[in-house]
């Protein structure tokens, strides 16, 4: 089809096609990324082992553990030296992170109005070269404060 | 006089109209920057890294008596000693004298876990007590969390080829955490 005036030619191109292609890479694109969006920012200075399970993400309570700093929901609750918790712990229990994470199950039971399916679940983001003593602290707080079942991110292989 | 198009009708500000025929012309650019923009800056995120994840639990007190174990299943006890992998079995159904047989250890190859040994180990178990799902890993303090993934993923799944795998032990229990005060 050519339709035109006296000295030019308008070539109409059928971009509908097209559209309708790039319409659904995007919107999987876009659902794909809003349920990794928080984690990989989260992960940015936290290397993740690697594993072949192939498990969808599911949101819960989020812990990041590196070399340097304990962190919830993005807020740092404690730095670590010498492989040492550098914030006043009872025993193996890490007093913030025990309060923190009893605060942020009461803000969540209130918000949804009663127990939900990821109350006592914690989505772990530890780095690899985390030693098992300052992992099992996090563990067992976290435990303490009512949250025994873990989510361990890993990057897939 | 405005310009004629084919049909013989006039050019207006949303196409050329004739005076049966209306074509109406999208100038659909804008939108196609916009969508190309997006979906190049999704693309690469996509790329970068892909995240999953592996359920683990901590051993807690409950009221409530454990469930009653069938003689198809053992809960599985792995320990990751200094020298290797430590390897029990434990269901009260059976004879002493048959868990007894399901004890070993895999030692370290060279500085590091033997992972494969123990995916091998832990297949052959699953395959004499089928209903088997609950692992029981201790790790020791100077574990890295990266060696204690790695005997989550050993004891997780074997591959039999490229595209069948076995599930053998999901539910890890991280013990060795909860100590008495």
């Amino acid at each position: 089809m050519v339709s035109g005036g006296d000295n030019e030619m308008d070539v109409p191109l059928n971009l509908v096609a097209l559209i309708d292609i790039l319409t659904n890479i995007l919107f999987f694109l876009l659902v794909s990324y809003a349920s990794q969006e928080l984690q990989l920012q989260q992960a940015q200075k936290v290397k993740l082992p690697s594993s072949y399970s192939q498990q969808d993400m599911k949101m819960a309570t989020v812990v990041s553990l590196s070399e340097g700093e304990l962190r919830v929901e993005q807020i740092g609750v404690a730095k670590i030296q010498d492989n040492k918790f550098s914030v006043p712990l009872e025993g193996d229990k890490i007093v913030p992170l025990y309060n923190k994470l009893n605060t942020l199950r009461a803000m969540r039971r209130s918000a949804t109005r009663g127990p939900s399916e990821n109350d006592d679940v914690v989505l772990l983001l530890c780095d690899r070269h985390v030693p098992f003593s300052l992992l099992s602290k996090v563990l067992r707080t976290s435990a303490m404060a009512g949250y025994p079942n873990f989510r361990f991110a890993v990057m897939r292989k | 006089m405005g310009e004629h198009s084919l049909f013989g009708g006039r050019k207006s500000m949303f196409g050329r109209e004739g005076s049966e025929i209306l074509v109406v012309d999208l100038n659909l650019t804008p939108l196609m920057d916009v969508m190309s923009n997006i979906l190049f800056f999704l693309l690469a995120s996509f790329g970068a890294a892909i995240v999953s994840f592996l359920n683990a639990s901590v051993p807690v007190q409950s009221d409530t008596p454990p469930p009653e174990m069938q003689k198809t299943m053992v809960v599985l006890t792995v320990q990751m000693a200094k020298d290797g992998y430590k390897i029990n079995a434990s269901n009260d159904w059976l004879q002493q004298e048959e868990l007894n047989q399901l004890k070993q250890i895999i030692p370290k190859a060279g500085k590091s876990y033997d992972d494969k040994s123990l995916n091998a180990a832990v297949y052959k178990i699953k395959e004499k007590y089928p209903a088997s799902e609950t692992l029981m890993l201790v790790p020791d303090d100077p574990n890295l969390y990266d060696e204690v993934v790695s005997a989550m993923e050993a004891c997780r799944e074997y591959r039999l080829d490229a595209k069948r795998k076995v599930r053998l032990f999901p539910k890890v229990v991280i013990s060795g955490v909860l100590k008495a005060d």
